[in-house]
């Protein structure tokens, strides 16, 4: 487990923006320390070579002169008579090939090493030096008149050792940098990453309906601290809005239910009228009970709104606990079974284990119900063969961190284009415009399938349709978290 | 009943006034939640109907105060508010019973009844209620009418039993859906009418007196007699 949980936020480190900045960073950064190591290089180097060049040829330009002037008694003895017989290296060969004069003898001359400068470069063991001392040498070799051959050269080991040296501090610099680079990102992009999250972490929560949660800052007041406090700016508003919008639909709720109200007490009192002017008739009872109702339907859709507006906004989660979706379901399903075999229908259940969720049973009871009435409602058997008739099919299974409980009917369905608009407000489908219906039913099971993490969506059946509601499990880490959370918030008080 | 009504709305207090009187109750009216409390220290009441939302004093706090002050009649709390929570905060607070605005008259008075007879019980454990002929044990989950036994399902023993403990009463079908199932929505589907007639199947269908009564626009009944 723990390798994996290492990968992964390893994983998370590259992906972090700030790894990606270091990274470019970094190659800049290589690239420019690459150029300077390169100047040095060329610059001491380089330098080095063209001085040893100079000297070689100088000094084979000097023993030509020699040669011309004096012939060739004066030159053998020039290069007999060299000052620095350990460094400098001569050899004057005679037209047949004899050794003439010099500080080594290898015959014949290395041709296969001359490249287009008549530079030759070769390893010679030296005569008489210390024991298998070898010398690299660079030498430039040039033809007499008289069918002689010169070679003047000095032994370059020195500057292979120093070139050795600073090709070896460049790809060190560079390899270093490189490294530095890379471990500073994931640092940086570790650090970054755990703030960021923190953030997340917070911003997640605050959506899902806990406003009074606030992003985490460090008092250091850089720039992820400023983004947290504008954030928390940005919530703290929010929050009042929100607030302002309960207070309002408060509002609406106690300024327009009352007056129905009380118009329905006026009615109800006129129902119990006795004595004074005689009882009403059975026609103006019915009238009065009529309009009763009506204002019952009205204040239902009313209060249908206003659950779907709170729950879509509210953020009071003191009831929360953790419950088995299977259990409500089968509750839900218990009420209405003999409802649903009044319409030759039978309720199915089929769940997989206990479906543990964080929530609120109330709600999720009634979104379950909501469904299943739609199901006995609009799901009344027209297509499937005579055994599926009829049949509404409840399901739960937990796959990974989610917990689906899905209720398929097997009535008209739901054209492809329309299934996301039925849980819009008062959508109701040309099919079902005659059958009585708010059409806030879908709407109210998806803010609630919302309000619990989850969402709902209507997927085809063939025939009918399924509604499945999809649920965060109870013990998907994040859930889990909060939920702590809360209880020592809880013990806090 | 003697009854106290804390209500500001004077059209929702005359209404309930109006429907308690005319059922023969004794009904006294405060108009704010300082008064109410005052009323409610110095008088016995049978029980109490307190309005959520009340001026200089509101609901919530009223009933506080009197739980405080070692009054313990039962407490129907009356509110525009219908959420989960604010019923779960209003039963916290004290209240007995939560009833959301609007309601028909029935409700209200049926609750009322459950609720001063609820009162009255005394609270000795049972393990055995009867009605008529019909004898329900509560340890043995069994239910026999004039010695037959009845075979329930278990929420249908429950309907039974929370019809048998307020018998002689009217019980809506809203209360029993708070109670039996414990839901405090309303389902669009005559849900409740489909069990109880199921029930009343087993109840009383083999038998020369029914025991299980519809009240119309109300609810229903456990009573002996039409």
């Amino acid at each position: 487990m723990v390798p994996d949980i290492l990968s992964v936020s390893a994983h998370k480190i590259l992906a972090t923006s700030a790894f990606r900045m270091a990274l470019l960073y970094m190659l800049l950064f290589s690239a420019s320390v690459s150029l300077l190591l390169g100047y040095v290089y060329w610059s001491t180097v380089g330098y080095l070579n063209s001085r040893t060049d100079e000297a070689v040829v100088g000094e084979l330009e000097m023993l030509i002169d020699q040669y011309r002037s004096s012939g060739l008694g004066s030159l053998i003895r020039a290069v007999d008579s060299e000052r620095h017989p350990g460094e400098n290296i001569y050899l004057l060969v005679g037209p047949d090939g004899m050794f003439l004069a010099g500080t080594l003898d290898i015959r014949p001359l290395p041709s296969h090493s001359r490249n287009r400068d008549n530079w030759i470069e070769f390893e010679h063991r030296r005569p008489g030096g210390g024991p298998a001392e070898i010398v690299l040498a660079r030498a430039r070799a040039t033809s007499l008149p008289g069918g002689l051959h010169l070679l003047v050269g000095r032994d370059v080991r020195d500057q292979r050792e120093i070139e050795r040296l600073i090709t070896g501090a460049l790809a060190w610099s560079l390899g270093l940098t490189v490294f530095l680079g890379l471990a500073g990102g994931v640092a940086v992009g570790r650090n970054m990453l755990r703030r960021i999250d923190a953030i997340n972490w917070s911003i997640r929560s605050i959506m899902e309906g806990d406003l009074s949660r606030r992003l985490p800052t460090h008092g250091i007041g850089d720039e992820l601290d400023r983004l947290a406090h504008n954030v928390n700016n940005m919530i703290d508003r929010i929050e009042s809005l929100m607030q302002g919008m309960r207070e309002v639909s408060d509002d609406i709720a106690h300024d327009l239910r009352s007056p129905l109200n009380r118009m329905r007490s006026r009615l109800e009192i006129g129902l119990m009228a006795k004595g004074e002017g005689g009882d009403a008739t059975a026609e103006q009872r019915r009238a009065l009970q009529d309009a009763i109702g009506e204002i019952d339907e009205l204040l239902r859709l009313f209060d249908s709104m206003l659950s779907i507006a709170r729950l879509e906004t509210c953020v009071e989660e003191d009831r929360w606990e953790i419950l088995d979706l299977a259990v409500i379901a089968r509750e839900v399903g218990e009420l209405y079974a003999p409802a649903a075999e009044e319409q030759d229908e039978v309720l199915a259940f089929d769940m997989e284990g206990p479906l543990e969720i964080r929530g609120v049973r109330e709600l999720l009871a009634q979104a379950i119900s909501n469904l299943i009435e739609n199901a006995i409602h609009y799901g009344g058997g027209e297509g499937g063969s005579a055994g599926e008739r009829g049949r509404i099919e409840v399901r739960g299974r937990r796959e990974g961190e989610d917990v689906f409980l899905e209720v398929r009917d097997r009535g008209r369905g739901i054209p492809a284009q329309e299934r996301e608009r039925v849980f819009d407000r008062f959508i109701r489908l040309e099919s079902s415009r005659n059958t009585s219906g708010s059409g806030l039913g879908l709407s109210l099971v998806r803010a609630v399938a919302r309000r619990h993490g989850g969402d709902a969506c209507i997927k085809d059946a063939n025939p009918g349709c399924r509604v499945v509601l999809r649920f965060p499990s109870a013990d998907s880490v994040v859930v889990q978290e909060e939920l702590q959370e809360n209880d020592s918030r809880k013990e806090g008080i | 009943m003697h009854i106290l009504l804390i209500e500001d709305d004077k059209e929702a207090a005359e209404y309930i006034l109006k429907g308690l009187r005319e059922s023969g109750h004794v009904v006294d009216h405060a108009g704010d939640g300082e008064d109410g409390l005052h009323i409610a220290l110095n008088n016995s009441f049978d029980v109490l109907i307190v309005d959520r939302m009340l001026p200089r004093l509101d609901g919530l706090s009223v009933v506080q105060r009197l739980r405080a002050g070692q009054v313990s009649t039962p407490v129907l709390f009356l509110s525009a508010l219908g959420e989960v929570n604010d019923r779960i905060r209003g039963l916290r607070s004290g209240g007995d019973d939560y009833l959301v605005k609007p309601f028909a008259f029935a409700e209200l008075q049926a609750r009322l009844e459950a609720l001063v007879r609820r009162g009255n019980v005394f609270e000795a454990v049972e393990t055995k209620i009867s009605f008529a002929d019909l004898e329900m044990d509560l340890l043995s989950r069994t239910v026999s009418r004039d010695g037959q036994n009845i075979e329930l399902q278990p929420r249908e023993f429950r309907l039974l039993e929370y019809l048998m403990r307020n018998a002689g009463q009217v019980v809506t079908r809203t209360m029993l859906l708070e109670n039996v199932w414990e839901y405090h929505f309303d389902p669009r589907t005559n849900v409740i009418d489909v069990h109880i007639s199921r029930l009343r199947a087993k109840i009383d269908k083999n038998f020369p007196t029914s025991l299980l009564h519809t009240v119309r626009g109300a609810g229903y009944s456990l009573r002996v007699g039409p």
